[in-house]
């Protein structure tokens, strides 16, 4: 069997704070339609986003199974509280459910179950996975500023199964404050869910007009768009295992079939390029971090 | 090595003032300022203020190390950033030579370097980083547990509240920033320096590389970039700041804001009772790449006002005023109203 | 630029001006070679950076200093103001900041908030230059008056001596200067900020046609 045959395609969490109904529509579509091997379900950016939508989750997952696909569930990337703590510990407590942890203590509470590791926890090298793997780790998505030569370390490492991010705005950074709130002048207590204002989040410009960051609540996100289309075939013969295409208010079930096509070989890369060059909000595609250089530029392999 | 004990007439419940030397220069000034403890880092990029002309080579920390324990002082080695895969060695070298040298701890981030210590060198202490962002008791208590680290340096993110709830649920010595720069993402889990510049606190151990920093005149101001970003813009006599890209000025939805974080400085020394009463054991001033100036001047109010608190009295602020950005001040997320 | 200080060594600088920098280059080039004997630290912290050139516009003398820093050793030349050698960095500062960066008196980071002192060109080089001097323990007056041989004792005493006199008066010509130069100023302020009014007025207006460019037909 190659490479190519085994590489997986995963829907990544949804990170923005989209309506009930428009959330349902997408994953009930995503059920039926997207070709894709796994689904993340979960809230990773705001524990005050989660009561609306943890509801909906047994739902959701019996109907992504019955379509085929893998589930898993996230976990929250930032734990400030004794509550969220314990939202957490509830939470993971299913024992029939795979978990991704985005936090140490998290992965603490899955020692010795298998789960997998988020992009939100600092995974750089062979050390900290082999620790990780004696805790029961099995896959890993691996932060979204490292490199492709530090992936085909990790890849080549054995250690775990290796999974990157390749397409979306990518988490750049968490805080305790809320940007959305302060946009807004309400405070985060009684924020009134401004983020579900942006459905690809709110970019944000310099003093000179220049687009530069993206806002999305607590979470501050890259301006531009990931999109390793073009390193897929290099990453393949790394051994990275899976492919994560980040949710988006775009066309989800074309996205993923086109990035199927480039796993399999069949589909040129530039036309996925091509097409999702200015799609969400006018931004370009980037690809810097892949070659270690800054993350929102776009470089053409060699 | 001779070692002077500590002062045996220092109150047990003393906070520790854990104080910055980003050159051997630095850290002789930070211990005859008062310094209980000052920490440092080799010249590379295995600490996390890798900044051009700072940090210790071997020869030089092993001369600070002296100096230190002769005046009663500990040194903390910070091998804060995570290894790159495939090179370990460096860091790994970075915890042997610190441990040799006779630092009293190493401050580490990366699981697998935390692990490295432990098995190779457990004489030297263990501190959590603050770029391992261990926010809560149950993330502590894991490194604990698993690596028998002795102290934690919490995140910027916290209130004095929560920090005092987190210290009753862990019996690891907490550390907490009370003057300086001030991060307001979660430390360690920010890629925003990288996105810009290509470098990160994380990789590389620098924030908004001054590589990357220009300051342009304009008409009647000055622009200061990075990577070619407009990050703020200073009218003429305007005091104008270093381009840290979280601390400038940004539009959204057509209006201008410091969107994510004032220019501000972080101090807590009017609030240091409100600190003891959380339970912290060690007091941390932000600054290896500032000047000796600023490292005495601070160390000294700062020491002051602890050795006050000791006696009962009351703290004076004034001191310190000029030397914080822009001369604003904040107390950050330790008072909730922040966030 | 900012406002040009008005200092006591500014009004010494007027009569210094006859004076040409091919006489004062030895002086320069001995208190170099002063600090690269004393303080071989220094120049050693740069050396990873590679080579670099510093113009320094000591603004109230008048001469321009070029350091330039290789491979662990320092040189200087002494030029007039007007020279325009290219150099890496460009630092405009007046004799007595740039006195307390040497021997760690002044925080660089504060001086820079406040304006005192203002760079043009590679910032990491203007960064680790300011570093590896916080670093060295520079005792300027002792290391300049060494740099005079037997005499030392008594140049020692002249330099503190004329220092001391220098902060008083400086702080009364400060005051002077001020009242002068600040209606001119302001007036030159308000055009500017009309300017840049324009200027963001351009800038939305051009955001928003990207805005419609990108708008999904």
């Amino acid at each position: 069997m190659t490479a190519a045959q085994t590489a997986k395609l995963t829907l990544g969490p949804l990170l923005f704070n989209w309506s009930n109904e428009k959330r349902q529509d997408y994953y009930a579509r995503v059920a039926d339609e997207a070709d894709v091997d796994t689904v993340i379900l979960g809230e990773t950016v705001c524990s005050k986003r989660t009561p609306f939508q943890e509801p909906h989750w047994p739902g959701l997952i019996d109907r992504l199974q019955k379509g085929g696909k893998e589930v898993v569930l996230s976990t929250l990337g930032l734990i400030l509280s004794s509550r969220e703590m314990n939202d957490m510990r509830e939470t993971v407590a299913d024992e029939n459910l795979y978990f991704e942890a985005n936090d140490i203590a998290v992965d603490d509470m899955l020692k010795g179950r298998p789960h997998m590791i988020g992009p939100m926890m600092n995974v750089y090298n062979e050390g900290t996975l082999a620790r990780l793997a004696a805790g029961g780790a099995d896959r890993v998505c691996v932060p979204v500023e490292m490199s492709g030569h530090a992936i085909g370390v990790l890849a080549g490492a054995g250690i775990m199964d290796v999974e990157v991010f390749v397409f979306g705005r990518m988490p750049l950074a968490i805080a305790a404050r809320c940007y959305h709130s302060r946009i807004h002048k309400v405070p985060k207590s009684n924020c009134r869910y401004v983020c579900g204002l942006d459905n690809d989040g709110l970019a944000i410009d310099t003093l000179d007009g220049k687009p530069f960051l993206t806002v999305n609540g607590t979470q501050t996100m890259s301006y531009t768009v990931s999109n390793l289309a073009a390193e897929i075939p290099e990453m393949l013969k790394m051994g990275v295992k899976s492919f994560r295409i980040s949710p988006h208010d775009v066309d989800v079930v074309r996205i993923a079939r086109q990035f199927r096509g480039i796993i399999d070989g069949t589909a040129d890369p530039q036309d996925l390029l091509d097409e999702t060059d200015g799609l969400i909000d006018g931004a370009p595609n980037s690809n810097g971090f892949f070659y270690d250089e800054e993350g929102l530029k776009y470089k053409n392999a060699e | 090595m001779t070692r002077v004990a500590r002062d045996p007439s220092r109150p047990v419940t003393t906070l520790e003032l854990v104080c910055p030397a980003g050159t051997p220069a630095a850290l002789r000034t930070a211990v005859d300022a008062g310094a209980h403890t000052v920490y440092c880092g080799f010249r590379d990029e295995t600490n996390a203020r890798n900044f051009p002309g700072l940090n210790f080579n071997r020869a030089e920390l092993r001369e600070g190390v002296a100096y230190a324990h002769d005046h009663g002082a500990d040194v903390l080695v910070a091998i804060n950033t995570f290894p790159e895969a495939g090179n370990l060695a460096p860091w790994h070298r970075a915890i042997d030579d610190a441990a040799e040298i006779g630092a009293d701890a190493a401050i580490l981030a990366d699981i697998g370097l935390v692990a490295y210590a432990r098995d190779n060198c457990p004489n030297i202490r263990r501190h959590l980083s603050v770029q391992a962002a261990a926010s809560t008791p149950e993330g502590i208590n894991f490194y604990a547990r698993e690596f028998g680290i002795s102290r934690v340096v919490l995140p910027r993110v916290l209130t004095l509240p929560e920090i005092k709830e987190l210290n009753r649920h862990t019996d690891v010595e907490t550390e907490v920033f009370v003057f300086g720069g001030l991060c307001v993402m979660a430390e360690g889990r920010c890629s925003l320096s990288s996105y810009v510049t290509g470098k990160s606190p994380n990789k590389t151990g620098v924030c908004s590389p001054a590589s990357h920093v220009a300051y342009e005149e304009h008409g009647s101001g000055l622009d200061s970039k990075l990577g070619g970003f407009t990050i703020n813009r200073f009218a003429e006599g305007e005091p104008a700041g270093y381009p840290t890209l979280c601390k400038g000025r940004f539009s959204a939805n057509d209006k201008v804001s410091y969107l994510f974080e004032e220019p501000v400085s972080l101090n807590l020394l009017t609030m240091l009772p409100e600190v003891a009463d959380a339970g912290v054991t060690a007091l941390k001033i932000e600054g290896r790449q500032r000047g000796k100036a600023y490292v005495e001047k601070v160390v000294r109010a700062f020491r002051k006002a602890v050795d006050a608190l000791d006696r009962g009295e009351q703290l004076d602020a004034a001191a310190i005023a000029d030397l914080t950005e822009g001369g604003r001040e904040t107390a950050g997320a330790y008072k909730k109203a922040w966030h | 630029m900012t406002t040009p200080p008005f200092s006591p060594i500014l009004m010494g600088g007027l009569l210094l001006r006859a004076i040409p920098p091919e006489l004062v280059q030895p002086v320069a080039e001995r208190l170099a070679r002063r600090l690269q004997d004393r303080h071989p630290g220094i120049f050693e912290r740069l050396a990873p950076l590679g080579p670099r050139s510093f113009a320094i516009d000591v603004t109230d003398l008048p001469w321009l200093f070029l350091l330039s820093v290789a491979e662990g050793e320092g040189h200087v030349e002494v030029r007039a103001k007007s020279d325009e050698t290219a150099a890496d960095a460009r630092i405009h500062a007046p004799l007595k900041v740039l006195f307390g960066l040497l021997d760690g008196s002044i925080d660089g980071d504060a001086m820079f908030f406040t304006r005192d002192l203002a760079y043009e060109g590679d910032t990491e080089a203007v960064v680790a230059l300011r570093n590896a001097l916080d670093g060295a323990d520079v005792d300027f007056i002792a290391d300049i008056a060494s740099a005079f041989g037997p005499l030392s004792g008594a140049a020692q005493a002249v330099a503190e001596k004329a220092l001391a006199g220098f902060s008083r008066a400086e702080a009364d010509l400060a005051a002077v200067g001020e009242s002068l130069i600040q209606p001119v100023v302001r007036r030159t302020d308000a055009q500017a900020r009309r300017i840049e009014e324009l200027e963001e007025r351009c800038a939305r207006l051009e955001k928003a046609l990207r805005r419609v460019k990108t708008m999904p037909t």
